[in-house]
């Protein structure tokens, strides 16, 4: 699939309109960070949503938000949930308000019960907290199961077609880094699968080169992410070798040769031929 | 097209810190920047003015939790709200229309209002009744369940009647126009 393909699947509009099921977005934004026009469209997309919620804004009610203001104070920030893992929160704290209430206008022989209730609510609030941090790692491991099934999905169509194993082994510079490239020929489709490699400062990515009559050509950056197996790179046409660099992040226009980890070539045609002979 | 239409919503960035933070000069900021864009969204999927004030509370409820894990890499923080509030909104109406399914289950006889479940946004607002009147018919049809009405792909298939893959190119196509249309408004 080449970019132009992508945008014109309409997958960039699905995106910003929160269409899309888990896989096809982490699908979606492996191909963001390949694809520099891939961010481009992503952002004028994004503007005109902005221009089109602007033509239907309303200002709200003046006194609002103060209001909110202060209904933000009562959600303490201890209680934080990922913003896409939703949830159904109880409000203790308006129940307890309403039943101590109640427990003033009777009498004091209640109060013991006050006291029961103020302790189930500390239990309430123990119970909201352990369903918080339940949640956070719920969300994350619905992440890394989708991750997990787009890994696996990738690899069987590349093992089930005809693609060719490349090994990159790893140069002077990381003598033990190691990985293997899936390079389906006919559609030039190319798959990384479980680099080692050392990790990177932010600033830094892995840069995969295609050595395409002996010049390099750029195939994609990746930064490795111990959750992830398979990292799908640029379409290659030809090739007689990989190589994987260091560079800036984002990658860069020719490859910092002292500071190549990965190389792997092909077996020359020529070569082959003399071996079957 | 008229001057006092020529409007947009300049985006806000903030640092990683300032989000973390939370204090009230970022939430006036980001009240007084996206508020308008949030509740007029939410009037039109409502269609009432109490509703629509509770679930822009609720919103920034979510989106003030939210808000450390926001990742900016993913698109701008506007973006980012109007979604959480549009989900906010569609489950606000998938809860009352399974409540209202819940009364009509017990009530044989109770007729209840089916307008009152109708996607057509309120356009009320003179702006957003001339934009989508210039659209093509299945085009509008698409951006009401899909922006207004927070629709699925599956359901959107379903109620029009066409195929999962011509939903998102038709939803490109609404975006094309809509583009083109804005363009010429600002």
């Amino acid at each position: 699939m080449t970019v132009k393909d992508i945008i014109e699947s309409g997958i960039v509009e699905s995106y910003v309109l929160g269409l899309l099921d888990a896989t096809e977005r982490a699908q979606f934004e492996v191909y963001l960070d390949q694809y520099p026009e891939l961010q481009q469209e992503l952002a004028r997309v994004e503007q005109t949503i902005a221009q089109f919620a602007a033509t239907h804004a309303v200002e709200p009610p003046p006194q609002l938000q103060e209001k909110i203001w202060n209904a933000l104070q009562q959600h303490a920030p201890t209680d934080q949930v990922p913003a896409s893992v939703p949830s159904k929160r109880l409000t203790p704290r308006r129940w307890v308000a309403i039943v101590g209430a109640a427990i003033l206008l009777e009498s004091a022989a209640i109060i013991a019960g006050g006291v029961v209730l103020l302790k189930l609510h500390t239990r309430v609030e123990q119970v909201e907290a352990n369903l918080a941090s339940i949640q956070r790692d719920h969300h994350q491991t619905v992440a890394r199961l989708n991750q997990g099934l787009d890994d696996l999905r990738l690899l069987t169509r590349a093992l089930g077609g005809k693609a060719l194993a490349v090994t990159l082994k790893g140069t002077k510079q990381q003598p033990s880094a190691r990985a293997t490239l899936w390079w389906e020929k006919s559609s030039g489709e190319l798959l990384l699968v479980t680099p080692i490699l050392e990790p990177l400062n932010t600033q830094e990515q892995y840069q995969l080169w295609a050595i395409v009559r002996g010049k390099p050509v750029d195939a994609g950056v990746f930064s490795p992410d111990s959750l992830r197996l398979v990292y799908p790179m640029k379409p290659v046409p030809s090739a007689e070798g990989f190589a994987v660099t260091i560079e800036p992040r984002g990658g860069s226009a020719v490859p910092t040769l002292s500071r190549m980890v990965l190389v792997g070539m092909l077996p020359s045609p020529r070569l082959t031929e003399r071996g079957t002979r | 097209m008229k001057h006092s239409q020529k409007k947009q919503i300049a985006p806000l960035t903030f640092t990683r810190e300032q989000l973390q933070q939370r204090d009230k000069k970022l939430f006036t900021e980001i009240y007084q920047r996206y508020s308008a864009a949030l509740y007029g969204l939410l009037l039109a999927i409502v269609h009432d003015r109490e509703t629509a004030e509770d679930l822009l509370q609720d919103s920034f409820i979510k989106i003030w939790q939210g808000l450390p894990s926001y990742d900016e890499k993913r698109g701008t923080l506007f973006t980012w709200m109007l979604n959480v509030t549009r989900n906010t909104a569609i489950d606000y109406l998938r809860s009352r229309r399974y409540q209202e399914q819940q009364k009509t289950d017990e009530l044989p006889d109770y007729v209840y209002d089916h307008d009152n479940w109708s996607i057509q946004p309120n356009v009320d607002h003179i702006g957003l009744r001339e934009l989508l009147d210039k659209l093509d018919c299945e085009v509008r049809r698409i951006v009401e369940l899909a922006y207004f009405g927070g629709y699925t792909h599956t359901e959107i298939a379903e109620t029009l009647g066409i195929p999962l893959g011509t939903v998102k190119t038709r939803l490109r196509a609404a975006m094309l126009q809509l583009r083109a249309l804005l363009r010429d408004e600002l």
